[in-house]
């Protein structure tokens, strides 16, 4: 299943094929959770909107018009059950994994062996909440145009190019700092 | 690798995807029903500035549905009118249902919070939605 195109695979997804349904979801259950936790809901909300798109996907896969902006579909869908439970149960608790940047390593710090990841996971962590809902949905999907990136993340289009270069150019920047404090 | 891609990869070995979530995407596929769509047309959680928080209740208007959603201390009651002889809850791994009065009012007490569609005489269904 893995060299078929994604619209291929969903094709055969509205026959019934759980083969294929399965190689959609491998390939995209990244891309639906980040939007979802991009919104800041804590992990059991994530965890509905995630449920709640894969469900609506199930049932809408025979009428999505181009299968081949998949990516854009899921994104959009995630995004609208992310703000309608963002309104119905409000945002996490500040205290999260966000927030634990400046205080001993954590299990997540340990669990990054590799010293490179742990200096990024902190620079992206101190990054503006805006910078770092854009960056994680262009880390997970980079096929997404400007466009569907811009609905997906409320940025206007017209400031989405200057806005991406800004996130990334204060994260690398932001990395060299931890580098030189070493 | 770009940058990035580094990002994803940390991304994805700090913040993953949670494994039932995975199991649950999988399962999605069985719970078609090839229902005739009741269209969603208004949601106060969508229009309405605090959602539920503010009035302690949701409505929802589908084509021939007219639902209301009130958190209790045992889960969602939900409150229906709908020409239908019968109303059913769908959510992940439960359903139940209840006759229509006369009237065509309903009611379901004990729904569990999350994933969440209503089906009228099996046939006619909502979309699913975050309850």
């Amino acid at each position: 299943m893995r060299d078929h195109t994604t619209a291929d695979l969903l094709i055969r997804a509205r026959e019934g094929d759980h083969a294929a349904w399965e190689e959609i979801v491998r390939r995209h259950v990244r891309l639906v959770w980040a939007v979802a936790r991009s919104h800041g809901l804590s992990h059991d909300d994530a965890a509905d909107v995630n449920q709640t798109v894969w469900l609506l996907l199930a049932e809408h896969a025979a009428t999505i018009r181009r299968p081949d902006r998949l990516s854009a579909w899921l994104t959009t869908a995630a995004r609208r059950e992310s703000l309608t439970t963002l309104r119905l149960r409000g945002r996490e608790r500040p205290v999260d994994l966000w927030d634990s940047v400046d205080e001993a390593p954590t299990p997540e710090d340990i669990a990054i062996a590799d010293d490179t990841r742990r200096r990024l996971w902190r620079a992206y962590h101190t990054l503006p909440d805006r910078c770092r809902r854009l960056l994680r949905l262009l880390a997970f999907a980079p096929e997404l145009t400007f466009q569907q990136v811009a609905e997906a993340t409320g940025i206007p289009p017209n400031s989405l190019g200057p806005t991406r270069g800004r996130c990334l150019e204060a994260l690398r920047r932001r990395l060299a700092t931890t580098e030189a404090v070493r | 690798m770009t940058l990035l891609a580094a990002l994803a990869d940390v991304l994805d070995r700090l913040d993953p995807p949670p494994a039932r979530l995975v199991t649950h995407a999988r399962d999605a596929l069985a719970t078609r029903l090839h229902a005739d769509p009741l269209d969603l047309l208004t949601d106060s959680a969508r229009t309405t500035p605090g959602g539920m928080r503010g009035t302690g209740h949701r409505t929802m208007r589908f084509t021939d549905l007219d639902l209301r959603l009130e958190p209790t201390a045992t889960g969602l009651r939900l409150t229906g009118h709908a020409p239908a002889g019968h109303a059913t809850a769908h959510w992940p791994g439960g359903t139940r249902t209840t006759a229509v009065d006369p009237d065509g009012w309903f009611h379901l007490d004990h729904v569990p919070p999350g994933p969440l569609r209503v089906v009228l005489d099996g046939a006619r269904a909502t979309p699913w939605f975050v309850a």
